[in-house]
């Protein structure tokens, strides 16, 4: 007797692009609101950006309950960190705590493309990106989602990273000021509106700095 | 023709294992749920349908419940799925009353409730097969969210399911806004519905509109939405189409 195929699929592709950018003392970490599936807008005012920790955000696209169960697992897992520790988790240790924790699921994974953003111990911007089963890398700067692929090239154009190869290792956080940063990311999500679909209706931007963390909202494309 | 019972249904995700329990398809189902937030609470509209395949098996389903103080549940795909809900949804209104400590369940929390449900059992590769749509009041806060088969959800001052996506999401995009009265509320849920009547082939012409407020539940009677069928292009259809086929 053949074997019955399932009718349905586990996963969904519900959009969206991720934007983090590194500089020496700031982070910048931003998304779109739009959830859609298929070639339905589902609605035009979701988050796809988490906060993990005081100096640690991450934002994710891909399918939003995978997301959402990723967000809850690792906030939950910084609670007992807090507890245990008595100290907020650090951005390089969360970023090897999402790697593991996607690795986790490596046979049925997590359908979700993350960039992580935040100051490491020292308050330099630090910006780590991932594939949906946990392999990462810390970069100055990265995108994920949808629209990654017309943003990537945008990106590299502009802020000119180092090659990873050089002896002695470069840094590759960006000298751009913090203002300068968020004009890029803008006109970036701009353009990506114009040409992806699921890219739109409103940017959300979380920054983060010694001052601590606040958001920024600016109207896409709506079509 | 092959009588041979067999005990072993493979399912092409889990391979030899034995397990013919799994949802593969659903069975008797409920089309459509829309609802939208309006100055006092929540308004939502489902039809009475419960259809097996293209027969309209069931004429009186209401798909739409009361949930605890705060909440209305209406869902749209497999019924029996929904029954089963509800009964989980029992237990954790019964065992949140038990605690008798005069804090009951939100709608954010029952709607939170939901989305793990529907999580876990898509992790399990054995789905409950419906769209949910939860609406509520708690301490003056109007609540609006949905989840579906495979745990997507999210909030929103509208919300449809199925084929309300396609067909009822646009006009709402265009006619909703804040602070709508609850005749305005329920004229622009019947000019949805009655887009879903003219060209959802599972929809049917009995339904029922529940409102949620700060005061409770009220779900009305059922009642038929007014259609007009006159337009000249159904009275001669063929018209202008001679010679064509």
């Amino acid at each position: 007797m053949p074997k019955e195929q399932a009718n349905w699929s586990p996963y969904d592709n519900n959009g969206g692009s991720c934007v983090a950018v590194a500089g020496a003392d700031y982070c910048v970490i931003a998304a779109d609101t739009r959830m859609s599936t298929g070639y339905n807008i589902l609605t035009r005012d979701y988050s796809k950006i988490c906060k993990l920790a005081d100096k640690c955000v991450m934002a994710s696209s891909g399918f939003q309950a995978d997301v959402k169960a990723l967000q809850k697992h690792l906030a939950a897992r910084h609670l007992i960190y807090q507890h245990q520790h008595n100290k907020q988790m650090s951005c390089p240790a969360m970023a090897q705590l999402l790697s593991n924790t996607l690795y986790y699921k490596r046979f049925f994974p997590y359908y979700s493309f993350n960039v992580l953003g935040g100051l490491d111990n020292e308050g330099k911007g630090c910006v780590f990106t991932y594939d949906a089963v946990g392999s990462y890398e810390k970069v100055g700067y990265s995108c994920q989602g949808s629209g990654s692929t017309l943003i990537m090239p945008f990106l590299d154009n502009q802020l000119k990273s180092p090659s990873p190869l050089l002896l002695p290792a470069q840094d590759a956080v960006t000298p751009l000021a913090e203002a300068e940063a968020i004009d890029l990311i803008k006109t970036v999500f701009a353009s990506a509106s114009e040409r992806d679909i699921y890219t739109g209706d409103k940017l959300e931007i979380v920054v983060i700095n010694a001052d601590g963390i606040r958001r920024e909202y600016m109207d896409l494309r709506k079509d | 023709m092959q009588f041979t019972a067999s005990k072993q249904t493979e399912n092409c995700l889990l391979g030899p294992e034995s397990d013919s329990q799994r949802t593969l398809y659903p069975y008797v189902t409920g089309t459509s749920v829309v609802a939208l937030k309006y100055k006092d609470g929540i308004l939502m509209a489902a039809d009475m349908g419960g259809s097996y395949g293209s027969t309209l098996r069931y004429k009186s389903v209401e798909r739409m419940k009361p949930i605890g103080k705060h909440s209305l549940l209406g869902a749209s795909g497999e019924i029996s799925d929904f029954q089963e809900i509800l009964k989980y949804l029992d237990e954790l209104i019964l065992y949140d009353n038990m605690w008798d400590d005069g804090n009951s369940l939100g709608p954010k929390e029952v709607h939170n409730y939901l989305t793990r449900v529907m999580y876990n059992r898509r992790n399990k590769f054995n789905p409950l097969w419906n769209s949910l749509v939860l609406g509520g009041v708690k301490r003056g806060e109007k609540y609006l969210g949905t989840v579906s088969m495979i745990g997507v959800n999210f909030e929103d001052n509208h919300v449809a399911t199925g084929f309300g996506n396609h067909l009822a999401r646009p006009i709402l995009r265009q006619e909703w806004h804040e602070n709508l009265s609850f005749e305005d509320g329920v004229k622009l849920l019947e000019k949805c519905m009655r887009v879903l009547l003219y060209r959802d082939r599972s929809a049917i012409n009995k339904l029922q509109i529940a409102k949620i407020t700060e005061e409770g539940v009220t779900i009305s009677q059922p009642y038929s939405l007014k259609t007009y069928w006159e337009f000249s292009a159904f009275e001669n259809p063929t018209q202008g189409a001679v010679g064509s086929w």
